[in-house]
């Protein structure tokens, strides 16, 4: 069923388990990020026997990223997270997010590597092309914006 | 008795969150180590004591895999326990890495419930 799509049950469980905020389901539109502020996306390539098979990518802006940072290291306010720390945690969250979405996925049979995690400020107008794809989920977390997506060839969820 | 810790992994988010970990069990540590990547980590070990290791398999310079390599076939730290901490989570890799030594094999986010079950599996009860 659509709304058990691994991908989601995954972001949904880390972001209130692991990152400790409380989310609400978003739909993902151009509307949805402040075209004011910097977007952020979040990618990690899979491979799967030497071979690259696809790639997750999170959307976020600043004010998720400082209140991810802050929970995640216990900081008194969003406020007290540098830049490298945000970014940092937004990195480490899309390792968490994939390891954990292949597994719920595909289960503990497949061998898969996680390669070239990286985070990087996109062009807001790339928005559209994140929109537009089959598997995405948004979603409002501490009431900021955050979207998922991957794109995987040969193996279908 | 206070233990020794070595967190290798390349992300200091992740090495400052297991510090946290640690910090909200009863888990007795006399000194953390950090090192992001094997590299560091062997030469945090030439120059420390330590007890326990930590360890994320994919990192730059040197991963987690050839550390095990390396550690394993020199006298001075093929005992040292290692705990392997990775989002990779593969029967087939974890399987692996359990013959050739390691420990333990947990799954990241790692909560301190976890820590405190592995510390004690892995240096005994009484941790």
């Amino acid at each position: 069923m659509e709304n058990q799509h691994p991908l989601k049950v995954t972001a949904e469980k880390v972001l209130q388990d692991w990152a400790m905020m409380i989310i609400e389901p978003l739909e993902v539109n151009c509307e949805s990020f402040d075209s004011n502020q910097p977007l952020y996306m979040s990618w990690i390539d899979i491979y799967s026997d030497g071979v690259l098979n696809g790639a997750l990518s999170i959307l976020a802006q600043e004010r998720f990223l400082r209140v991810l940072g802050s929970n995640l290291l216990g900081a008194a306010e969003p406020s007290d997270v540098s830049e490298e720390e945000f970014l940092d945690a937004f990195k480490e969250m899309g390792n968490v997010l994939t390891g954990n979405f292949i597994t719920e996925a595909y289960g503990d049979d497949l061998v898969f590597q996680l390669r070239n995690p990286n985070v990087t400020q996109i062009p807001f107008s790339d928005l559209e092309r994140f929109v537009d794809r089959k598997v995405v989920y948004g979603f409002t977390a501490d009431d900021a914006p955050v979207a998922v997506t991957f794109s995987m060839k040969d193996v279908e969820a | 008795m206070a233990y020794n810790v070595l967190i290798v992994d390349d992300s200091s988010i992740v090495r400052k969150v297991l510090l946290k970990s640690f910090g909200m069990t009863s888990i007795p540590v006399n000194s953390f180590h950090e090192a992001e990547n094997g590299k560091i980590a062997l030469e945090k070990l030439e120059k420390n004591w330590i007890d326990i290791i930590f360890l994320d398999i994919n990192m730059p310079v040197m991963d987690g895999m050839e550390f095990i390599e390396r550690i394993r076939s020199d006298n001075r730290w093929n005992e040292t326990p290692v705990v392997i901490v990775s989002t990779e989570g593969s029967k087939e890799r974890r399987d692996t890495l359990l013959k050739n030594g390691v420990k333990a094999y947990l799954r990241k986010p790692v909560t301190p419930e976890v820590l405190v079950e592995t510390i004690e599996k892995v240096l005994g009860p009484g941790a």
